[in-house]
């Protein structure tokens, strides 16, 4: 039997899915009678929920963020890099 | 992904990456390291790998991913360099484990607080991810950086502490505060929208 403290470390410190099928089904077993780590557990599938829609978020923004001068470097380094190159 | 097409396609001329990729690059950058000349650098670094680099491209992700992945290395880089000019106190924190609600025989003794409003209900709107950004960007830079490799970037644990030189229960502590703290934070300054 897991403890609670054993729970929600294994919850939050591993994704569910990195972990040996033997102690997901004791992780499920202690989820479907503790209403506590049940409460504790939902918290966290919440981040991982809201981490995975912020990546997309992420990927998808488009706004303008680099400062003008940082740009005018890079293109200049490129430029010299990529002519050097063949 | 698609991917029976876009294996023939030729990856876009590097000579089209600042306008094409740089700000969002740097975004990425900026929000894992917070320092801004870091963020440049580590941007110059990736476009320079990238032309190095280039005949290793295989198409089979997008030329903006392919750098990001590239860029990732170079960020956690930064991190390891940081933390081991800088070492995180290994200690701080240790008691939260011990006084997390937890009694002798490690049973939990209450339910953690639920939400004040559901947050996968915001999640299509831009302003609660500015919300949230500006939540995490309040988080302690290892906070930040142990929610932000393990849990957007889904680094394994093992990385995410060597990056970081800190012990696999310090990540749970790291981690546990951080929810904690943007659920905190999140609560505060989104619940004044009304749906």
């Amino acid at each position: 039997m897991l403890t609670c403290k054993q729970v929600s470390k294994a919850l939050a410190e591993s994704d569910y899915k990195e972990l040996p099928l033997y102690k997901r089904l004791l992780l499920r077993f202690h989820i479907t009678i503790c209403f506590i780590c049940k409460g504790y557990n939902k918290n966290v599938m919440r981040f991982h929920d809201m981490a995975r829609a912020f990546r997309r978020y992420e990927d998808e923004k488009t706004a303008e963020a680099a400062p003008e001068n940082a740009k005018k470097k890079w293109i200049q380094s490129i430029e010299v890099n990529a002519s050097t190159k063949d | 992904m698609k991917k029976q097409k876009q294996q023939e396609k030729p990856p876009t001329p590097p000579a089209e990456w600042v306008e094409l990729y740089s700000d969002y690059l740097y975004r990425y950058a900026l929000m894992r390291l917070k320092d801004p000349i870091n963020a440049e650098d580590a941007v110059q670094e990736t476009f320079l790998a990238g032309i190095k680099g280039l005949k290793q491209f295989d198409g089979r992700v997008d030329v903006k991913y392919w750098l990001r992945g590239i860029l990732r290395n170079k960020i956690v880089d930064y991190i390891r360099k940081n933390t081991r000019e800088h070492p995180v106190n290994n200690d701080d924190g240790r008691d939260i484990v011990e006084s997390y609600s937890f009694e002798k025989f490690g049973i939990a003794e209450r339910s953690p607080k639920p939400w004040q409003f559901a947050p996968e209900r915001e999640f299509e709107k831009g302003e609660f991810w500015e919300a949230f950004e500006k939540c995490l960007s309040k988080l302690s830079d290892t906070m930040r950086q142990a929610f932000v490799l393990k849990m957007v970037d889904g680094m394994d644990s093992e990385s995410v502490c060597k990056a970081l030189n800190i012990q696999p229960n310090n990540l749970w502590v790291l981690n546990h505060r951080a929810r904690a703290q943007l659920k905190a934070c999140l609560e505060s300054n989104w619940d004044r929208e009304e749906d």
